[in-house]
């Protein structure tokens, strides 16, 4: 009983004495401070311009009728940006073509005068930049196609004008509307 | 008795301070990494070590996206010849990546350069994020096992 008690007391010290030998290293540090770095933000918002109230309406549209609505874009964010415009809508009833009802142009004013902007499938491209907190002015036309028939009489659209933005660097892509 | 004693210019250069980063951030017209920083350091014990290149987050949680999407190589060179020591997210730099692992006191200056940049497939959650950090130059002896 003795001998297994000396052996007991043994192993205990051997523990101890393996956890007291960790090693110890010479260091040193230097350092760089107050490093910060922030991203920026890239927002458009989409306002009424003078004399137009959103959300647009129109009544008692014929075919081939067109109306203007003027609003403005401002970008809200901190960064640079392009823009693009289209309008979606539909029917109330939805048998009817959605697509006998669009942006027939769009314009931008440059300050002196309407400029009509570049389209490719039904979306308008504004390809100057738009810094951060410039609001830019739009006019679009949307037009009742003269090809609509006596289906569409009294019939109402709703439609929104969306707008996408995105980085004036090389390589951005259009998001999704 | 050796000294270790590992003396840099980080605080006399211009700490990384960059503001409306975006994704396509940081690079060059040919591509190059354009944002960098070169640092000095120098072996001033007499000892020989080896030295890593640690972040520490200042008042930014460890959940930041950009620590993700931002994106830092080091190099250093010594007696003209660059090394590449690590290209990666910022938040692999946490734990710390070893930079040269024999710098002899003979050895004199040598010069660490840190680039950062944005991947342009970067997304919209980094948008509008604050990351600020400490640059740590942590020395130790090249027989330390630990790093």
């Amino acid at each position: 009983m003795q001998k297994i008690l000396v052996s007991l007391i043994t192993i205990g010290i051997v523990a101890s004495s393996t956890i007291g030998s960790a090693r110890a290293y010479f260091t040193d540090t230097d350092q760089s401070s107050d490093n910060t770095l922030t991203t920026g933000s890239l927002s458009a918002t989409i306002q009424a311009d003078n004399g137009y109230t959103l959300p647009y309406q129109f009544t008692n549209l014929v075919p081939g009728d067109s109306q203007q609505i003027n609003f403005n874009v401002q970008n809200t964010g901190s960064l640079p940006l392009y823009l693009k415009i289209k309008m979606a809508g539909t029917w109330a009833e939805e048998s009817l073509d959605s697509n006998l009802m669009a942006l027939s142009q769009v314009e931008h004013w440059n300050g002196t005068a309407w400029e009509t902007m570049a389209t490719t499938d039904g979306e308008y491209f504004y390809t100057a930049q738009v810094s951060s907190g410039n609001v830019e002015r739009f006019r679009s036309t949307v037009t009742l196609s003269n090809t609509a028939s006596n289906d569409y009489q009294e019939k109402v659209y709703t439609a929104s004008i969306k707008v996408a933005a995105k980085q004036v660097v090389d390589g951005a892509e259009w998001p999704m509307y | 008795m050796g000294t270790l004693q590992l003396n840099t210019n980080a605080q006399a250069v211009s700490a990384f301070t960059f503001s409306d980063l975006e994704p396509g951030w940081g690079y060059s017209e040919n591509g190059d990494w354009s944002k960098n920083k070169s640092i000095t350091v120098d072996n001033s014990g007499t000892l020989n070590l080896k030295y890593r290149i640690r972040i520490s987050l200042v008042d930014t949680e460890s959940s930041n996206p950009l620590l993700d999407n931002l994106m830092v190589k080091t190099t250093y060179t010594k007696n003209d010849v660059t090394t590449l020591v690590y290209e990666g997210p910022l938040r692999d730099y946490l734990t710390g990546k070893l930079v040269d692992p024999n710098f002899l006191p003979e050895n004199g200056e040598e010069t660490v350069t840190i680039s950062v940049r944005i991947p342009i497939t970067a997304g919209n959650d980094i948008q509008g994020q604050i990351i600020k950090f400490d640059v740590l130059f942590e020395a130790t002896q090249i027989s330390n096992n630990e790093w």
